[in-house]
């Protein structure tokens, strides 16, 4: 892949997970604060769960793309450790296009809800915070994700394309990338 | 249909696709197909199931365990179990068992815990004459204790799956987690007695007194966090976001530990990443599960059950035997969300006890994380100690034989789960 546009991909994963990371913090802080402000102040508010599970889902939804690309989601992986070379590259396109697939079919819909929730002026339950906002988040991670994907099918042909695959593929020069508790829990 | 359904989710899966993809691509198939429902219930279905305040407790409990691990608490923990049992013959095998066992309930994280625990515990022990393998081995099956001691991921996930309090079943895996940590560290002990050349002089109360107290902020921690539930303080989802917090002012206030790379680097974003590969499975695997609900397929095999008079026990024998044979192959949460759906009517007519389910569970995952070709631990285990595979594989056939006992001992006498919740209650 052409190093700007690495560069461009490893900033965008950089802000994604920075984003991410910020509203998983701040959906730990609004559960905290229920606790505190029910003990401390005899008061409770009832927005803050709805607050603090969709910044919850926000954050786990918009690092899809990132995790997909440095291997994070669970897969069975013996057929890809069986592969080398060329062949290992149309396996890693033949999975980049289907991903592609899901996470273009997923964000399509996804904004065809989003609209529908937009158009009949649907309102969360606590928040009285417009639906389609919440909904949202799952075409923009999934439009964020085929982006990646994407990304993946362009590493792989260029892999088949490079006549001395053999010393290292895109994998291996990926594997820098990988988060270090990637397969947990 | 539905054959069909499974079956391209089976190529997709050998194919090496994330399996939440595959399971999504599996169920739009059948629901365009077999069901004929409109697009939009694809992104709403999935939305729905991850909209729900008690998962939460899965990221939150994630980021507690990582901050725990990586930003300094959680280190203390060898130093102060190896002060009570360190200069018993064997004590060195035993000390990184129950470090194990403190450092999972903290961390919640089987790599987590396989990672901290073996930088703290394999140089001592190969000085001590212990062979890098049986450290690899030992540390492989114990460091899955994390799983069934509290707070436990799995069972925030079967919680929400079979509609069970967290809290309760945090109570009913107590017992046996420590039990099992026993078994296993005493294991370890008759296996290691030759493999001990020197042994660690005896330490005075002193200074037992004062690794005690070092180590003291980190664990409270799961006392925390299982007193607030059980008191009533906080709902678990609470309770997780409390030891985040906890967790957090320990490491900035007390070890002065923490540092924008251990916090950002390593604790949020490997919290971020894991949340995000298990909110899709789950989101996945419910979509997946409509088509079947929809086919009637779970209540088909509950029916089945009931017309082949299988007992209670035949039942779980088969269900766990099912668990095992997948946990050779797929990692332990698509486990849980490929079959529950579908197991759970069967048990629920044949009117088995969920929460001692859940422990049966439990340790069949735990199980499934050290049997071979594909348990997750071993593989862990071969990376972090630069052990081959297949002599892990060996070093570990002890202690997982020990966890097969106990799955054993587990299923055949329920009460072992079922006192503390009953006493509780």
């Amino acid at each position: 892949m052409h190093a700007d546009l690495r560069k461009s991909l490893k900033r965008l994963e950089g802000f994604l997970v920075f984003v991410s990371g910020a509203s998983l913090l701040a959906s730990v802080g609004f559960a905290f604060a229920a606790v505190v402000m029910r003990y401390g102040f005899s008061f409770s508010l009832e927005w803050i769960e709805e607050a603090a599970r969709y910044l919850a889902i926000f954050a786990a939804l918009l690092v899809a793309g990132p995790v997909l690309r440095n291997n994070g989601h669970i897969a069975l992986d013996l057929l890809p450790s069986a592969l080398r070379g060329k062949r290992l590259a149309l396996h890693k396109l033949v999975l980049g296009s289907l991903a592609l697939l899901v996470s273009v079919a997923l964000s399509a819909w996804g904004f065809e809800l989003t609209e529908q929730t937009f158009r009949f002026g649907m309102r969360t339950g606590s928040l009285q915070f417009p639906q389609w906002l919440p909904y949202s988040i799952l075409p923009l991670a999934m439009a964020i994700l085929a982006l990646f994907s994407l990304a993946i099918m362009i590493e792989a042909v260029q892999d088949l394309l490079n006549r001395n695959l053999r010393t290292r593929t895109t994998d291996e020069r990926n594997e820098g990338n990988r988060s270090e508790t990637a397969k947990e829990p | 249909m539905i054959g069909a359904g499974v079956a391209i989710l089976i190529a997709l899966v050998i194919l090496g696709l994330p399996i939440w993809i595959a399971l999504t691509f599996s169920a739009i198939f059948l629901m365009q197909f077999s069901m004929g429902m409109p697009a939009v219930s694809v992104p709403l279905a999935m939305f729905g199931s991850i909209d729900s305040f008690v998962l939460l407790a899965v990221p939150f409990f994630l980021l507690a365990g990582n901050v725990m691990a990586y930003c300094g608490p959680a280190r203390y923990i060898y130093e102060l179990v190896d002060s009570y049992v360190g200069h018993i013959k064997g004590g060195m095998a035993f000390t990184t068992v129950v470090t194990c066992m403190i450092y999972a309930a903290i961390t919640g994280s089987t790599t987590a815990t396989l990672a901290g625990v073996s930088a703290l515990a394999t140089p001592p022990m190969e000085r001590a004459g212990y062979s890098r393998e049986f450290v690899a081995g030992l540390l492989a099956v114990s460091s899955t204790l994390g799983q069934m001691i509290p707070p436990s991921i799995l069972m925030v996930l079967y919680g929400a799956l079979a509609q069970q309090n967290a809290g309760v079943l945090f109570m009913a895996g107590l017992v046996p987690g420590v039990l099992i940590g026993l078994a296993l560290g005493l294991t370890g002990i008759l296996l290691s007695r030759k493999q001990q050349r020197e042994l660690q002089p005896r330490q005075s109360w002193r200074k037992r007194g004062g690794v005690t107290l070092k180590a003291a902020p980190a664990i409270i921690m799961p006392i925390i966090v299982l007193g607030g539930i059980y008191g009533g303080v906080f709902t678990p989802t609470e309770a997780a976001a409390v030891a985040c917090m906890y967790g957090i002012a320990v490491a900035l206030f007390v070890y002065r530990e923490m540092t924008w790379h251990n916090f950002y680097h390593q604790a949020v974003r490997g919290a971020v990443s894991n949340s995000s590969m298990i909110f899709l499975l789950i989101a996945a695997a419910l979509l997946f599960s409509s088509p079947l609900a929809f086919a009637q397929l779970p209540q088909q095999i509950a029916a089945w059950t009931v017309e082949a008079e299988l007992t209670q026990l035949q039942l779980i024998l088969l269900i766990a035997l099912l668990w095992l044979v997948m946990g050779m192959f797929l990692d332990t949460l698509p486990i849980m969300y490929l079959t529950l759906p579908v197991v759970l009517p069967a048990l629920q007519a044949a009117e088995v006890n969920l929460i001692y389910m859940n422990v049966v569970l439990v340790i069949t995952m735990q199980i499934a994380q050290v049997t071979p070709p594909f348990g997750l631990s071993l593989y862990v285990a071969s990376g972090v100690l630069y052990v081959p595979i297949i002599r892990v594989v060996r070093a570990s056939f002890p202690f997982l034989v020990v966890l097969l006992l106990a799955l054993a001992v587990l299923i055949l006498v329920p009460e072992i789960s079922l006192f503390l919740p009953e006493l509780l209650a």
